[in-house]
């Protein structure tokens, strides 16, 4: 038991960072998908220049 | 054609919108190494929205971040060749060489048209190639091409207007400083109210508007009205071409399509067909997806069972068993619908069907306010919101597009699915005919259907009034759809569906698993404990009580009995409701966070079945409310969940394509309200009709 909470707590700490991590890139900033379903077939406005595979377009 | 050249995998479908992102390949042929890029399908380099701009700018160099094409490869279908090479002829202006791909020459032979490619040439000086891209053929003469067409040093010439036209587009490149290359200028000139003289008069003034009126003016008393003299003079020089290199048949035959389309687009029958068809679909996924299902929940059990022998009882073994298995692998039971859902949405498109869904759905959407053009990003979201949201930008009229990006996320999306899937496999299978499962997921579907027009119409004639536009469409003819593409899409749903289960969903279970794991322990000492030695003891009754008070002591237990007065008129208890709150960042996760709640595994109904399903069954058998009015419960909490925008990745996509927070706050708020007295409604109204049968 001693060492479960400690693991838990470690676990939990990495599960809302990335959660929090996740929801910064899809309100704030560009990423290579535009969701967090990880499908890539459409991207955020402003994606990496060298992303083999995309070309922004401009915003209505 | 693209996935073709560069063996690059790209969703492609045969109605407007469903290319309008750009997306590059590579090949390489004769030693020469070719970047390929995929322009969004249009009809005319006239462009009249900035998605078309974004194209025009690119043939002409004018994107800082690409260099200007060497060669542009035309696509024309060789059963439409006159209105095909109208693009063609305008590609010709942008100075650069053009090979010019003649596709479908197998469905112009079936319409005995027969096309002398090498006339076409000869007469043009185009390099022009026969090709079936769906067979790959002609590819390698296509590719020959290209190569010769890269060394070329200039482009060729097309039709040429007449000398009062170019005479006025020079005036008024020289009035424009030479900002713009000759192609705009006369774009400028004979683009009515286009999107370029939209952004020149932007930024030149009125002044240049007036110019415009009074050179259309000239031109028209020197017989050269505007902008009817294109048309004329391009189509003039294309019959020329085909005059000379295409023979037809007196009598166009009536084809496969043509038959097909008598029955398809009748407006009462293929509406019917229509709804048969979606039926079809819904109860396909159902049938043919339990097998699979059960296998996965097969192996999501002994998975968990395999770590609670393994591990000593604490917080990891119940965050791995009961969070990430029991949370995620609940989720991921759905991957075989998931993956035959897409399979049909793959096939339909491939096929041409979905081209003529958008006919037969104008007339409905032209009542609300919008066209079948809409219809398009709609049906789009049918597999997920966000690109069909990104499908709009093919809809020139702001207002139209603003109200389909506002309606789109009421189109049921397959997020939606576990959650139908779950609630219609507990209550709505067992003792009910086999048509019923079917028939409730279609509903469901139908919501969406029958909501999104009817919001559209509201905000039509109120937020976003304007008039109705015009749809035009080119109906594609029926083809084969190609196992490797179904296939593909399939693949690549399901990994999608695998990934984010993977990531997003499991950091969100183990956030869910640990509001509701904590706090552990009461006066009496730690639950768990407790629980294992009451179960020892052969006292589950009471084991299930303490597991039960357990959860309800819990961060997130304790939050769902304060809001239990928000869930009651829905006949929601808290567990339902903590699951549905959980869920306003992704909606998969109420289904794993059901699977804690009700401890899969821990809960067996009377058939024994330790899924999720049976648990839920048998935690609501006891309960006053959910035990008498079970379906209406689970008919409450689809509708709920039909009408509800939880997504946020859908709210952010809005945020971004209309640059303002408004709208995302405006999406949410309308379509929470809409989902709380849609609940609401069902659940009272199926309480009614129930005591009425049992009264």
């Amino acid at each position: 038991m001693d060492w479960q909470l400690p693991t838990v707590v470690v676990v939990l700490t990495l599960s809302l960072a990335y959660l929090a991590r996740v929801s910064w890139r899809t309100w704030f900033t560009s990423s290579k998908s535009g969701c967090t379903s990880g499908c890539g077939k459409c991207t955020t406005p402003q994606p990496d220049p060298t992303s083999i595979n995309r070309i922004r377009l401009p915003q209505v | 054609m693209f996935n073709a050249l560069s063996g690059l995998r790209q969703h492609v479908g045969n109605y407007p919108g469903v290319t309008v992102e750009m997306s590059k390949g590579h090949f390489t042929h004769a030693g020469t190494d070719f970047e390929l890029i995929d322009l969004p399908g249009t009809y005319s380099l006239a462009p009249r929205s900035p998605d078309e701009m974004v194209a025009v700018d690119l043939l002409l160099g004018r994107r800082p971040e690409e260099q200007r094409p060497r060669v542009v490869l035309s696509i024309v279908d060789a059963s439409n060749l006159d209105r095909h090479l109208y693009l063609t002829t305008q590609l010709l202006e942008l100075g650069v060489p053009v090979v010019v791909a003649v596709n479908m020459i197998d469905v112009a032979e079936a319409q005995g048209v027969t096309i002398d490619c090498a006339r076409i040439a000869e007469e043009t000086g185009l390099r022009v190639v026969p090709i079936q891209a769906n067979r790959r053929i002609g590819f390698d003469a296509l590719k020959d091409a290209l190569v010769a067409a890269s060394k070329d040093t200039a482009g060729q010439n097309g039709p040429q207007l007449p000398e009062p036209v170019e005479r006025e587009v020079a005036a008024l490149k020289a009035e424009l400083n030479g900002d713009v290359p000759t192609f705009l200028a006369r774009r400028l000139l004979l683009d009515v109210d286009g999107h370029t003289e939209t952004w020149l008069v932007g930024k030149h003034g009125l002044r240049l508007k007036q110019q415009l009126t009074e050179a259309r003016t000239r031109l028209a008393a020197e017989g050269c009205s505007i902008p009817g003299i294109e048309a004329k003079t391009r189509y003039a020089w294309v019959r020329s071409i085909t005059a000379k290199a295409v023979t037809k048949p007196a009598t166009r035959p009536v084809t496969g399509t043509d038959r097909l389309d008598r029955i398809l687009t009748h407006r009462l029958w293929g509406t019917l067909i229509f709804l048969a068809i979606m039926f079809g679909v819904f109860q396909a996924i159902f049938v043919g997806a339990e097998p699979l299902m059960g296998l996965i929940d097969d192996g999501v059990s002994w998975l968990a069972d395999g770590v609670k022998e393994a591990l000593p009882s604490g917080p990891v073994r119940s965050l791995l068993a009961d969070g990430v298995i029991g949370g995620v692998g609940g989720v991921l039971v759905f991957l075989p619908q998931i993956v035959i859902l897409f399979g049909f949405i793959a096939v339909l498109e491939q096929c041409g069907y979905m081209a003529r869904a958008a006919f037969l759905m104008d007339k409905l959407m032209s009542r609300c306010g919008l066209s079948g053009k809409s219809f398009i990003p709609l049906l789009s979201s049918v597999a997920c919101a966000i690109p069909g949201i990104m499908a709009t930008r093919v809809i020139e009229n702001p207002r139209d597009r603003l109200a389909t990006i506002l309606v789109a996320p009421l189109m049921s999306c397959s997020a939606r699915l576990p959650v139908y899937a779950l609630l219609i496999g507990a209550f709505l299978t067992d003792g009910f005919a086999w048509w019923v499962p079917g028939v409730t997921l279609f509903g469901m579907y139908m919501i969406g259907f029958v909501a999104a027009p009817l919001v559209a119409l509201a905000l039509k004639r109120t937020l976003l009034k304007g008039g109705t536009p015009l749809f035009v469409m080119e109906l594609p003819a029926y083809r084969m759809p190609t196992l490797l593409g179904v296939v593909r899409r399939m693949a690549d749903a399901g990994w999608a569906f695998v990934r984010r289960a993977g990531t997003f969903i499991l950091a969100s279970m183990i956030v869910v698993w640990a509001l509701l794991y904590f706090p552990d322990r009461d006066a009496g000492g730690r639950f768990e404990e407790r629980v294992a030695e009451l179960k020892e003891s052969g006292d589950d009754a009471a084991a299930n009580h303490l597991q039960a008070e357990w959860k309800r002591q819990s961060v997130l237990g304790r939050v769902g009995q304060a809001l239990e007065p928000v869930f009651a008129p829905l006949g929601w208890d808290w567990r339902i409701g903590v699951a549905a709150l959980a869920s306003f960042p992704a909606r998969e996760v109420i289904v794993g966070t059901l699977g804690i709640i009700y401890e899969v595994g821990e809960v067996d109904d009377d058939e024994g079945e330790e899924s999720l399903r049976g648990a839920i069954r048998s935690e609501w058998s006891g309960d006053p409310v959910r035990g008498k009015y079970p379906v209406a419960v689970a008919l409450s909490v689809m509708v709920f969940f039909a009408l509800c925008c939880q997504c946020a990745s859908t709210l952010a996509v809005i945020r971004r394509e209309t640059r303002s927070w408004a709208w995302p706050a405006f999406t949410f708020v309308y379509m929470t309200g809409l989902a709380y007295v849609g609940g609401v409604a069902t659940f009272q109204i199926g309480r009614i009709i129930t005591d009425m049968f049992q009264g």
